[in-house]
């Protein structure tokens, strides 16, 4: 799966979990938290579409430190199936 | 009309989920009702017959006023029922060591524990082919909509008719009832603040373990952990959990957690996990993970936005570092929660870095004071630094 398609994906998750939060506003190069108000709840809603959609598991561990939304693509894409669903 | 809420006058009836006729059995939903701060699903405290429906949709009701009447089953009847909260007298719950006798209500309401998520069975929904399709297609709840078919079976034209609750941003009249109950505590609650700093990386570490090969959806947030140590301290300070009223403080012997939820329209719920002392981490994750989800759609019941006997205002999500809280009253404490974050520590001579959050006690001086507060927070510490998780 490439960068765009495992964005593409994210931004419909985000819609689907937090339709408040103008996806395609966000810097993705920037910590989300700076920019948009999410929850660990809501956070874990996304982690799970996440897992059902594109077939990764990413570790609490993982996404404690991660910076910014271009990170989680990055560790995505190098953990991602092949086939993600379609949208 | 319940009374859920010591500033509430007035509810609103959104609408019946039961008929004139239905056998209706306990814990049962049998009407949404609106008040200032929300809208919850009304359960019926015993099992029995609705008789009388007085109440039409959008009707607005004191506190107290008949909506219906029913006919209790002999079973229920002469089960010993727990001290009920009253529906139309105030506040909650006072349901204190030794209960006083409260009145019997037109429809009581049933005070139990809420059952783990995955043990409840779906409310079942008979719908017609064509009721279905138009539901789809509206993304319409099925569940919310009244069936005039045979035996209660929902038609096409109960579809159509229906018209959804719509979730109203905070209004004015919800802004109200905040303020009333934040200007309550400040007037009468004299508040004493402690600060303690907690090491987590431990319990990070066993967190991780235990959500790493589990499914996300399964996770336990480190919210529930922390009502998962709240709790068992408490049970170690029954002065901190309970209620000031009329003078005079009353320890609850169960714990009923209180979560500062934020809504996405604006303001906070804050409804109450029941029973945390009897529950294990692993419920309580699930449950509190069905708490805030029911909370953001407005699905909660009756009770449990009116027995909190503690609560917990978590606000490290949106990044701030410490949370001093203002008690619920008649609540007689409140705990805060920052944001975990890296920080460094020093250990004899030692420096090392390591996530840290921030806990804030505000307690009510008329029933504890900074040494009891202090020794609260010393044991919590200790509790969520050595908390075991497991099946």
């Amino acid at each position: 799966m490439t960068k765009e398609q495992i964005q593409e994906q994210i931004r419909f998750i985000f819609n689907q979990v937090a339709p408040e939060i103008n996806f395609e506003s966000l810097d993705l190069t920037r910590p989300l938290t700076d920019q948009a108000e999410i929850d660990s709840y809501d956070f874990l809603n996304i982690l799970s579409h996440i897992e059902q959609r594109l077939g990764v598991r990413v570790p609490d561990a993982v996404i404690r430190d991660l910076p910014h939304l271009e990170a989680l693509i990055t560790y995505i894409e190098a953990n991602a199936s092949a086939s993600p669903k379609e949208i | 009309m319940p009374s859920l809420g010591a500033d509430m006058s007035e509810g609103k009836l959104l609408g019946w989920r039961v008929k004139e006729g239905d056998w209706v059995e306990k814990g049962q939903i049998l009407a949404e009702i609106e008040t200032q701060k929300a809208a919850v699903e009304m359960e019926s405290f015993k099992s029995g017959q609705i008789l009388c429906l007085r109440a039409k949709p959008q009707d607005v009701l004191p506190v107290g006023a008949l909506i219906a009447e029913m006919e209790l089953d002999e079973a229920s009847c002469s089960s010993t029922a727990s001290s009920s909260s009253s529906i139309s007298s105030s506040p909650s719950k006072s349901r204190a060591l030794e209960p006083e006798p409260e009145p019997e209500p037109e429809i009581p309401q049933r005070q139990t524990p809420v059952t783990p998520p995955e043990a409840k069975a779906p409310r079942p929904v008979r719908a017609s082919p064509a009721a279905k399709r138009l539901a789809q297609e509206k993304k319409l709840d099925l569940s919310q909509i009244q069936g005039t078919g045979k035996d209660g079976v929902i038609e096409l034209s109960d579809v159509e008719r229906f018209t959804p609750t719509v979730t109203a941003p905070l209004t004015a009249l919800r802004r109200k009832a905040i303020a009333q109950a934040m200007s309550r505590s400040k007037r009468e609650i004299p508040h004493y603040y402690l600060r303690t700093d907690v090491r987590m990386d431990s319990v990070l570490k066993q967190l991780d373990q235990w959500n790493e090969n589990r499914p996300v959806a399964q996770r336990i947030l480190l919210s529930a952990l922390w009502v998962k140590a709240v709790s068992d301290t408490l049970i170690a300070f029954p002065e901190l959990n309970g209620f000031y009223e009329n003078d005079q403080f009353v320890a609850q012997a169960p714990i009923h957690i209180g979560i500062v939820t934020a809504l996405k329209e604006g303001g906070v719920m804050v409804p109450a996990l029941l029973d945390t002392h009897e529950k294990s981490l692993v419920q309580l994750g699930a449950e509190f993970n069905d708490l805030i989800d029911r909370t953001r759609r407005q699905k909660l019941r009756t009770h449990e936005l009116t027995e909190g006997t503690f609560t917990i205002t978590n606000l490290g999500d949106l990044g701030v570092e410490e949370v001093i809280g203002v008690i619920f009253p008649p609540q007689v404490a409140i705990l805060g929660i920052g944001r975990l974050h890296k920080a460094p520590f020093v250990t004899g001579d030692e420096l090392s870095v390591g996530y840290r959050c921030r806990l804030t006690l505000s307690g009510d001086h008329r029933v504890t004071d900074g040494i009891l507060g202090s020794r609260f927070l010393r044991r919590l510490t200790q509790n969520i630094e050595r908390i075991q998780i497991n099946d």
